[in-house]
């Protein structure tokens, strides 16, 4: 056993089946690790030509070792080369809409070259103020509004906690157990929110905040008030803009006829969605279609995760963010070109899949997912169906 | 692993195929009694105390070996919020298997369950096969509803009924099993009345 592989303090002999094997299936790390020992003094020399054929096979391995470190070093020079150019590009490309694109907004943010840049994916540090301003206040809702609900939201939990009197609230229509539920549920669910992160938790940075904004909105619309899934909706505005103005693009994002569609529950109205999202499925992925058709694999078992939450849950924060801002870009059509760019990234997985196990994937996206190539397949979605766009289907 | 079970090695998706039974089973009970922290122990068998909140439906395979048959599971997960209702209602029917589960530690959610079982009621099929589980056993301080309560109603309806705790692990496996079983049951039975209907006996399918 002349040759001895170093990891770390151990040294671990190699088997001598794989000594003499022609074709080595192991790479050594780096060529320091490889050192050529005669045998210990105390054993018998090896005989001249077996001496000769190890030292061969030495040389080979550290040839190889050399190959592999060159080839290493190239790629990390690769990927440096590759961050830096990233980096400069989103430096720009905040450049660019700092000073370009935000002070003209009304007159910009149409235009083809802002739509381009902006499907490349919007600067985190100005993406808020993007998103903001593409989600637009239709609501006209004030800071000062913010407050006044908040209060109203404060003194509603003071009230709970101490058993008191019920407060007087322009939601008669509702019933006190329905808003105390939904109260409860609130701090229930903040810390099942984005749990990864560590931030919305209790004692967490943003609990308070995410508490806030969710209960204010509740005295805001009690008609709507509080559904599972907002919370993951108002931490993703949270992580992006200071809390009112994050209240005024949660409270108009949720006013979107999509979302009010979803979030109070409207059966007719979310089977029209999905079946628009049909026709355009089997529009751009007839086979898959077919497939999910034989599974009686229904929409609603996979959308209604993702458009509850704009996708917020199922996909990396990161890729959900860009989903986002071509979404406030395009509006809710995006939400089911999305959804389609999904299937057609992973359709030659899904059409091998049985009911149970397409769901489960679609729940639970893999965590690894490609951004360039997602990108690519949902820009591949064409959203015309015979000559008619999303809107009129 | 309890008496003659034993978790199948989570395979490939063709591999579900090899199943001797299938059953679809639902879950549902009030918001945060801990229906996924229960199927993430059936799945992996630990406790996550950060398990993020479920929109909708979530999905789950579980394969099981039970007297030496082989179970295929499929495991629906439903949110717990009243809004949501109107949406998992229509998986009540699909469903051979439903597991209502409530808190030990609250009040409110074992006062549900009624609403629950006229859910059940309302829109699963006659007869279908009801587990009773009172969750958070290891929460023993803070509980609020007495076993005894639990199984009263348990008898009442005809429930089977286990008190568990997804967090230690407790009677986790047990109750599925349990639940397992009388599903199989209850097959058998289906099986038997389908063939004194159709004469002569029909060319039995897959199973057996």
């Amino acid at each position: 056993q002349e040759y001895e592989e170093k990891t770390g303090p151990a040294h671990r002999p190699l088997s001598p089946k794989q000594n003499v094997r022609k074709n080595l299936d192991f790479e050594p790390l780096s060529t320091t690790a490889l050192i050529l020992e005669d045998r210990p003094a105390n054993l018998p020399a090896k005989p001249a030509e077996e001496a000769q054929k190890h030292r061969q096979q030495y040389e080979e391995m550290v040839v190889q070792a050399k190959k592999r470190e060159l080839k290493e070093a190239q790629k990390r020079k690769k990927q440096l080369e590759e961050r830096c150019k990233l980096e400069d590009s989103i430096g720009n490309a905040v450049l660019t809409w700092n000073n370009e694109i935000l002070p003209n907004w009304e007159t910009m943010w149409c235009s083809r070259k802002v739509r381009e840049l902006w499907w490349q994916g919007i600067p985190p540090s100005v993406r808020g103020k993007v998103w903001s301003l593409a989600i637009g206040n239709e609501l006209n809702i004030t800071h000062e509004l913010y407050d006044i609900c908040l209060a109203r939201a404060k003194e509603k939990w003071r009230s709970l906690s101490t058993g008191g009197a019920e407060v007087e609230c322009e939601d008669s229509g509702f019933s006190a157990a329905d808003r105390e539920a939904s109260l409860e549920l609130i701090k229930l669910d903040i810390s099942r929110t984005f749990p990864n992160l560590c931030i919305f938790q209790q004692g967490g940075p943003y609990h308070d905040t995410l508490h806030s904004i969710l209960g204010a909105y509740t005295c805001y619309r009690p008609d709507v008030g509080y559904v599972q899934g907002m919370s993951f909706i108002a931490a993703v505005l949270i992580l992006n803009l200071d809390t009112a103005d994050a209240f005024i693009a949660f409270s108009n994002l949720l006013n979107k006829p999509c979302q009010m569609a979803f979030f109070r529950v409207d059966h007719g109205l979310m089977l029209t969605y999905f079946a628009a999202f049909e026709v355009f499925f089997e529009e751009n992925l007839p086979k898959l279609f077919a497939h999910f058709k034989k599974n009686n694999l229904t929409p609603d078992i996979y959308l209604i995760d993702w458009i509850f939450t704009l996708y917020s849950k199922s996909l990396p924060l990161d890729l959900a963010c860009r989903v986002w801002d071509v979404f406030c870009r395009d509006g809710e059509e995006f939400l089911f070109r999305t959804a389609l760019g999904i299937l057609k990234l992973f359709e030659d997985i899904l059409t091998k899949m049985d009911f149970i196990h397409i769901a489960q994937f679609l729940t639970k996206l893999p965590e690894d997912l490609p951004s360039e190539e997602f990108f690519m397949s949902i820009a591949a979605i064409q959203m015309q169906s015979r000559n008619k766009k999303w809107a009129q289907v | 692993t309890t008496d003659g079970v034993g978790a199948a090695s989570r395979g490939s998706p063709e591999a579900t195929q090899d199943f001797d039974h299938l059953y679809n089973i639902l879950f549902i009970g009030d918001s945060h009694v801990g229906k996924t922290s229960f199927l993430h122990r059936l799945h992996a068998n630990t406790f996550n105390p950060h398990l993020i909140a479920t929109v909708g439906l979530d999905y789950q395979v579980k394969n099981l070996i039970v007297d030496n048959k082989r179970f295929a599971l499929r495991l629906w997960d439903s949110a717990g919020q009243e809004r949501y209702r109107s949406i998992t209602k229509q998986f009540f029917r699909k469903a051979d298997g439903v597991v209502l589960m409530y808190d030990i530690t609250s009040e409110s959610s074992f006062s549900d369950v009624r609403y629950w079982l006229s859910c059940i009621q309302e829109g699963a099929e006659d007869g279908v096969t009801v587990l009773l589980l009172g969750n958070k056993t290891d929460c023993a301080a803070e509980r609020r509803v007495p076993t005894e309560e639990g199984e009263r109603l348990a008898k009442e309806h005809q429930l089977i009924f286990f008190e568990c705790s997804a967090a230690s692990g407790h009677n986790v496996s047990k109750s599925m099993v349990s639940l397992v079983r009388l599903l199989k049951v209850r097959e058998d039975e289906l099986k038997i009345k389908a063939r004194e209907v159709s004469e002569p006996p029909q060319k039995k399918k897959g199973c057996c």
